[in-house]
């Protein structure tokens, strides 16, 4: 049951807060008027997929390492080990999203910025 | 030392608050509210603790960490959704600065760690006073508590 409760827990959508931003691709492609812009940000916007995509694919290896130590029963500094990995490597994709947000707003104008951001998802 | 079981369990609920920190959930089609599911697995929880555990004192001693532990798992919640309400609203001023979403992460991840500690201290504690058989007893319930910490979080 454990395992099961875990795994139920592991596939839910997006874990990571700044993801939302690559989800707006069709509103920065619908909102950004000039073409050069636009596809610039949406550049950004593919960076931003492809670099959600890889920090998904790492948290998912962390977990299963984290699966495979609870089922041989590691001892409690393995599995600790393996959460704080997880969390530095959350922290290093934060920062790379937030460069790459920054990225983008340098495409984007103010009045643009609102369309896209101050709508909800 | 720590039983076998006993780390499985320990471990079932560090790993629960670890995804918690880090999730943001797909949407749910409950006709309850996600906060009145998790008010009822709590609610449920400890009815079944008070069947299962026949010892008065130590029957005592749990309903107040269940308690505890209710309180400080909707705070985690809470700061959960603060977290990424408050990025979205960063993100949404044109102008925000770097330095902005630094403090603002910063600050908040530290409150959620601290947060997701507390909540697995406790559930320590509570594994601590039951027994193998108690704690397999009570497994359904535990489950049900953890999806409805799911929920609350879809609905953040």
């Amino acid at each position: 049951m454990l395992i099961a409760i875990y795994l139920y827990l592991s596939g839910g959508g997006s874990f990571a807060i700044l993801d939302f931003i690559e989800e707006k691709q069709d509103l920065v492609a619908a909102v950004v008027m000039d073409d050069a812009r636009k596809k610039s940000s949406l550049v950004i916007i593919k960076k931003m997929t492809s670099r959600a995509k890889e920090f998904h694919k790492q948290r998912g290896a962390s977990k299963k390492q984290a699966k495979k130590l609870i089922e041989k029963n590691a001892d409690v500094d393995a599995i600790d080990n393996v959460i704080s990995t997880n969390f530095e490597q959350y922290k290093q994709y934060n920062t790379v999203m937030l460069d790459l947000r920054f990225e983008l707003k340098e495409h984007v104008t103010e009045k643009e910025w609102q369309k896209i951001f101050l709508t909800s998802k | 030392m720590l039983t076998t079981r006993y780390i499985k369990r320990y471990y079932f609920f560090a790993v629960l608050a670890i995804t918690l920190v880090m999730a943001g959930c797909s949407s749910s089609g409950d006709k309850q509210s996600p906060q009145d599911i998790q008010a009822k697995a709590f609610n449920d929880f400890k009815s079944q603790l008070t069947l299962i555990v026949k010892n008065k004192p130590r029957e005592d001693a749990l309903l107040v960490i269940v308690d505890e532990l209710e309180v400080d798992v909707n705070q985690l919640l809470s700061e959960l959704s603060k977290r990424k309400q408050g990025f979205e609203k960063i993100n949404a001023n044109y102008h925000s600065t770097r330095e902005e979403f630094t403090v603002f992460f910063r600050a908040i991840n530290n409150n959620i760690q601290q947060q997701s500690k507390k909540v697995t201290t406790k559930y320590r504690r509570l594994q601590k006073l039951l027994t193998n058989t108690e704690q397999n007893k009570l497994n359904k319930y535990n489950s049900d508590l953890i999806k409805s910490f799911v929920n609350l979080l879809k609905a953040a």
